[in-house]
């Protein structure tokens, strides 16, 4: 499932559809660095992961 | 009396400043008395002061956090969960990263009547940077404005609870949006992704709740301790056995 969701976000990265990110962990992610972060799963990379699993959920739903 | 709190110099607070700054119009259009402390004020000793002599109903705070903390302008903690006893008696709503994870269980365990806030990273699209006022900007509006209706919805007198699923209803407002009418624009698909996220990691708390997935140290210790024990277990290496 993790391979799955990780070549779909270098999918989107490729396409120009992957967006920069900001939190308010007060960090600003450029699309590489979200990707970067998704593949070391870090914390965040956990939840770039996790957006992208419920995203795919939605879609599927609908 | 509502008590809001929006740093600017923070990373990336000027969208949440501005942000915050509709909402405190649209309370002052209602006639309603608040208290705006913002910018360099936006930090513990002048948001203890403003507490501290006016004693607000609601307090609603936006900046940088983590699971156990909720920090201002200067990027120093304002809460933590071993302070946040000034928050007693008082409805409310962080904007926050992470802080449901543990500092929203302290909050209601230090007397909050109520608490809302994210257990994720709040995390937000723009085209626009951070600097300015994000509803002028085509993707950060929906999420500014998604998370402020819950403060909208507390200004119109509806409930703590109502509060809660009308920022919700927004959410799902602009998903909706990013799927039916502008499905086309380059960042679309991580618009509504991002807000999927936002909108199913809000968490509301009450007196009596305790969150499911807040951080429990004693637990990970013993875990941690069973895990550490059976790897000793497995991995020692097997005693030789010797004939006398």
């Amino acid at each position: 499932m993790k391979n799955l969701l990780l070549k779909r976000l270098e999918q989107k990265l490729a396409e120009g559809r992957l967006s920069g990110t900001y939190t308010l962990e007060g960090v600003y992610l450029t699309p590489e660095q979200v990707l970067d972060e998704a593949r070391r799963g870090t914390p965040f990379g956990e939840e770039v992961l996790f957006a992208q699993k419920q995203f795919m959920d939605e879609l599927k739903r609908r | 009396m509502q008590m809001f709190v929006r740093p600017v110099n923070c990373h990336d607070c000027g969208n949440g400043f501005y942000a915050l700054g509709h909402v405190i119009e649209y309370a002052q259009q209602q006639g309603q008395e608040i208290i705006d402390i913002a910018g360099g004020n936006a930090n513990k000793a002048p948001v203890y002061a403003a507490i501290d002599s006016n004693n607000p109903t609601h307090f609603y705070g936006f900046g940088h956090g983590g699971n156990t903390r909720f920090t201002g302008d200067s990027e120093q903690d304002i809460f933590t969960v071993n302070e946040c006893d000034k928050l007693a008696g008082k409805e409310v709503y962080l904007l926050s990263c992470l802080t449901a994870n543990a500092l929203g269980s302290a909050i209601i365990q230090n007397g909050a009547t109520a608490y809302a806030g994210y257990r994720i990273s709040w995390t937000w699209v723009s085209d626009s940077g951070s600097d300015g006022d994000p509803y002028q900007d085509l993707y950060a509006k929906g999420f500014y404005e998604s998370a402020n209706e819950l403060w909208v919805a507390l200004i119109d007198g509806k409930t703590f609870e109502e509060a809660v699923q009308a920022a919700i209803d927004k959410y799902n407002e602009w998903i909706d949006y990013w799927f039916d009418e502008n499905p086309e624009a380059p960042q679309s698909q991580d618009a509504i992704m991002w807000l999927i996220h936002d909108r199913n990691g809000l968490v509301a708390l009450y007196p009596g709740m305790v969150m499911e997935t807040a951080v429990n140290w004693p637990m990970i210790i013993i875990g941690a301790s069973i895990a550490i024990g059976l790897a000793y277990y497995v991995l020692k290496p097997a005693p030789i056995l010797k004939r006398a």
